[in-house]
């Protein structure tokens, strides 16, 4: 830390402005979250008053989201849909990278194509044909249809891939298949293992997408109270209207397992993307 | 790069290893694509058969005021979120990346919460927070002796207010993908700039700054192209396209206009416009990045 | 190859691997023009060539990591030229080691047994051979106290020695060795080559080694391959080599300090520093004449650099002589015996 002991030596006030505006910037950015954490502590009457912590601070909008409202059912059709789609999407692009970067020049350059363009796609312009598709299949309303269409979007999670089996030294595989190690061995033996880091990363990541997915699963599982977490938040109303407290308690419930899920893997994540040389 | 030369007893196998992700993008994207494509020139109600019908859906959406409307707003959108894609996370990671510590690594965390909050979720705070009536901003203007502003509500403002509550999500997440290209930077860059007696600001200018040109490059054409589809939630959510259709995309409008009113034809044309000026949009920008090769 | 109840050998069987007319090209560099190569059984073969000659593609083909364009590869008496790298009885040891990380000294000597008992199961190696033959390889390389450990805790040297034990525990007929010691330190080097040779005397396989080192190549090899631009230039004994070789080039690349070569009638004459007698009034002999321009301690003597009217040239001067100092004139006699003359295409003439 020699230049930064250095730079502080040199201009102390530069380094408290710098602090001042990121402390203006992180209160601008979690204030809004802040507040609707807060908010979900206050009884009902106190909800739109003023002062952030209310006299009578009370969990009653927590008990009542979980008694009232299927958090428990939402949340864990989210967590199996997020976790089906993360498995697949991994399974999918393990398999696909470990092809692309042993495969001849030409085939690799069309599939890779293919996978990049996916991505240029906006899903609007694909909804319909595949809520059709998902329909017609009786996957409407399922687990099945949650999380199989989505497996489409594996082309993110195929390219970062690709650049960490490509920065496995090509001596290691050419290694394993003179010991005699057939294709599916050298992934499994020397390809997977140096893989690790990245597919625990990637499969955070992609299980963090998937949670906050809102589009598709209000498409396929309209039901709001047989839905994702997502879905049936926006949907939080009740004939009296809004119940704000209940909502952000519900809210703050179910953003909190992936914000924990998050710090536990953000280092993870960022190495990830770096290995992966996004620049 | 292949990592291997030619071995032909593994080809066979290695499209067998390909076959998951060539299913998947099949049936699932460009399988749809393509019938995308054929509806697009279908009139179909999903009451009965769909029935060709030519350019009919593409006439009616270039005559559809809403229609256009919608394509001007998500350019709107696209400008707007464009500072928010480029310059600022750039600084901000820029100054993270220049005197790293532990405050940098807070810093970096609590930035980063927008992306972790599901857009749902911060949707919802923001239409607690924006309530006319007595959400949280109301009760300020009030205490500070100002009439309340209904700031979703207006036609006048609604477009801004969507692109501010996803300009934070933005910045968060494009804010990671500068950290990514600032990691790769060498840190001897820095000491190189202190030996030369460079201030903070001349260094982040003449050596850092630089370097960063090829991925704001990137990351602005990608805001561009992907504007519209990240404010698709905030608008889904807050006010479905009004009032008065001053927020809707072109985005919504194909949601709404394929699962509001059932215009599959209609719908899928709108898909294929978008598409088209997409391609437009990439092509030209390859086109740019050749030129300047030869610069 | 391997049978159940086989007492461990310490000769194995040697293969010999035959090259012709192979050639590969990478887009639009030709990596092999033409290679007709025979490595003898038993032999300790080495490669050597300048860069981009072509070494480091031959011995990946042989090993099947790469496929020829054209031509036909033999090891022993099967024509190998398509099959898969596995099945070829062949082992390598890389440039870099390619150790497996994520497992320990004794999983990486023990992979290539541990697939085949799992391809095999009834007349593969069973756990307990596995691991018998593993000690065994361990401590001819002296790594029995190093098998619990990650490669990331070894030092290079000890890297190299698990490499070797990978590559000779399943005991192949034909080992091949990228570039050995070129990773190592100076130090390390002689003891390393003296190791392979003595490696190669014990278990009596053919070893092909490649490396860019002429010097390495001459003290190593027991038959010598020179490649120039994807062909074979030279092979024969190092001594062979060294004393008649084939082209001008042959005879420029090896030798340190490299041969003299002059211009003379069209032709092109090349003695060896060595060769070149001071203050000799031998008949016959060609006279060289010039002046020194620099001298090079070397320990053992000097390397005297002259010029003269037929160009530069170097000489050896050995302790004991009267030492040249820059300015001197110089007379050599080359007797006409260690005379080497070479045509306008680079071949030999006798």
């Amino acid at each position: 830390m020699s230049d930064l002991s250095t730079a502080r030596r040199t201009v102390p006030l530069a380094a408290a402005g710098w602090h001042l505006l990121l402390i203006a910037l992180s209160l601008v950015t979690v204030f809004p979250l802040l507040w609707a954490i807060l908010t979900s502590f206050k009884p009902a009457n106190e909800v739109f008053d003023l002062a952030p912590v209310s006299a009578h601070p009370t969990i009653a909008n927590y008990t009542d989201v979980l008694t009232r409202w299927p958090a428990g059912e939402l949340v864990g059709r989210t967590a199996v849909m997020a976790t089906g789609v993360a498995a697949g999407q991994l399974v999918i692009a393990v398999l696909a990278a470990f092809a692309l970067a042993h495969a001849r020049r030409r085939a690799r350059s069309v599939v890779l194509l293919l996978t990049t363009l996916s991505l240029a796609i906006p899903p609007q312009a694909l909804i319909v044909p595949q809520f059709l598709l998902a329909a017609r299949l009786g996957w409407l309303n399922t687990e099945a249809g949650l999380i199989v269409p989505q497996l489409g979007s594996s082309a993110l999670a195929v390219l970062v891939l690709l650049q960490h089996v490509e920065a496995l030294p090509p001596s290691l595989t050419a290694a394993a298949r003179l010991e005699g190690a057939r294709p599916h061995e050298v992934l499994w033996h020397v390809v997977l293992p140096g893989l690790r880091p990245a597919i625990a990363a990637l499969g955070v990541l992609v299980f963090i997408t998937t949670w906050n997915e809102y589009l598709w699963p209000l498409l396929i599982t309209p039901d709001s109270l047989h839905t994702t977490v997502q879905v049936g938040l926006a949907q939080f109303e009740t004939a009296e209207g809004i119940n704000y407290g209940g909502l952000l308690a519900a809210a703050t419930l179910t953003s909190l397992p992936i914000v924990v899920v998050y710090f536990a893997a953000s280092r993870r994540i960022t190495d990830a993307f770096l290995t992966s040389g996004l620049r | 790069m292949t990592v291997h030369g030619t071995s032909r007893t593994t080809t066979r196998s290695g499209w067998g290893y390909l076959a998951p992700l060539l299913v998947a993008l099949g049936l699932w994207i460009y399988g749809p694509a393509l019938v995308t494509l054929a509806l697009s020139f279908s009139d179909w109600r999903l009451t009965d058969d769909p029935t060709w019908s030519g350019l009919d859906n593409v006439r009616a959406l270039l005559g559809d005021g809403d229609f256009i409307r919608s394509a001007l707003q998500t350019m709107l959108y696209a400008l707007g979120l464009l500072p928010f894609a480029t310059v600022v996370p750039l600084g901000i990671a820029t100054m993270l990346w220049m005197r790293p510590g532990r405050s940098a690594l807070i810093y970096r965390s609590l930035l980063f919460l927008p992306v972790m909050i599901a857009p749902v979720s911060g949707a919802v705070a923001w239409r607690f927070l924006l309530n006319p009536l007595q959400g949280l901003l109301t009760r300020m203007l009030e205490a500070a002796g100002l009439p309340p502003v209904d700031l979703l509500g207006s036609p006048s403002t609604a477009l801004l207010t969507i692109v501010v509550i996803t300009a934070a999500r933005v910045t968060a997440f494009n804010m990671l993908l500068y950290g990514a290209a600032l990691s790769g930077l060498d840190r001897r860059l820095l000491e190189a700039a202190r030996l030369e007696r460079a201030s903070t600001w001349e260094t982040m200018r003449f050596v850092v700054l630089p370097q960063l040109v090829r991925p704001t490059i990137v990351l602005a054409l990608l805001s561009l192209v992907l504007a519209g589809q990240w404010t698709f939630t905030n608008v889904a959510v807050l006010t479905q396209g009004g009032p008065d259709h001053t927020t809707d995309s072109v985005y919504y409008r194909i949601y709404t206009l394929g699962f509001g009113f059932f215009q599959i034809g209609q719908a899928s044309a709108a898909a294929m416009l978008v598409l088209v000026a997409l391609a437009v949009v990439g092509a030209a920008v390859l086109l740019v990045q050749r030129g300047r090769r030869y610069e | 190859m391997t049978t159940l109840t086989s007492p461990p050998r310490t000769t194995h069987t040697a293969a010999q691997v035959e090259l012709a007319g192979v050639t590969r090209t990478f887009g639009a560099v030709v990596a092999l023009a033409g290679v007709d190569l025979t490595i003898p059984a038993g032999s300790l073969t080495v490669i050597v060539g300048p860069s981009g000659c072509g070494k480091s593609t031959i011995l990946r083909t042989i090993a099947g990591l790469d496929s020829p364009d054209g031509g036909v590869l033999r090891i022993g008496a099967d024509d190998v030229t398509s099959r898969s790298p596995g099945e070829r009885d062949v082992t390598m040891v890389f440039q870099d080691y390619a150790l497996f990380p994520h497992m320990t000294v004794e999983g990486n000597i023990s992979f290539g047994l541990r697939l085949q008992a799992r391809h095999d199961r009834r007349s593969g190696p069973k756990r307990e051979q596995i691991r018998t033959r593993v000690g065994d390889v361990a401590a001819l390389l002296g790594l029995e106290d190093l098998l619990g450990r990650r490669p990331a805790q070894l030092s290079g040297g000890q890297r190299q020695r698990v490499a070797l034990a990978r590559a000779i525990v399943r005991r192949p007929s034909l080992l091949l060795l990228d570039e050995p010691l070129s990773a190592l330190d100076p130090q390390l080097r002689a003891s390393a080559r003296a190791e392979i040779i003595r490696l190669h005397r014990e278990l009596g396989t053919t070893l092909v080694l490649v490396t860019h080192d002429q010097q390495e190549a001459l003290s190593t090899a027991t038959h010598l391959v020179v490649m120039e631009r994807g062909v074979v230039a030279q092979s024969g004994s190092p001594d062979e080599l060294y004393r008649r070789p084939a082209s001008e080039f042959v005879a420029a690349f090896l030798g340190s300090p490299p041969m003299n070569l002059h211009d003379r009638g069209g032709l092109r004459i090349g003695w060896r520093p060595t060769d070149g007698q001071l203050e000799s009034r031998s008949a016959d002999a060609l006279p060289i004449e010039g002046v020194v321009e620099s001298c090079e301690y070397t320990g053992d003597g000097q390397h005297v650099r002259c010029t003269g009217p037929d160009g530069g040239f170097m000489l050896v001067q050995r302790e004991g002589e009267r030492w040249l100092v820059p300015g001197d004139s110089v007379r050599v006699a080359v007797p006409t015996e260690r005379l080497h003359r070479f045509g306008p295409d680079g071949t030999r003439l006798s």
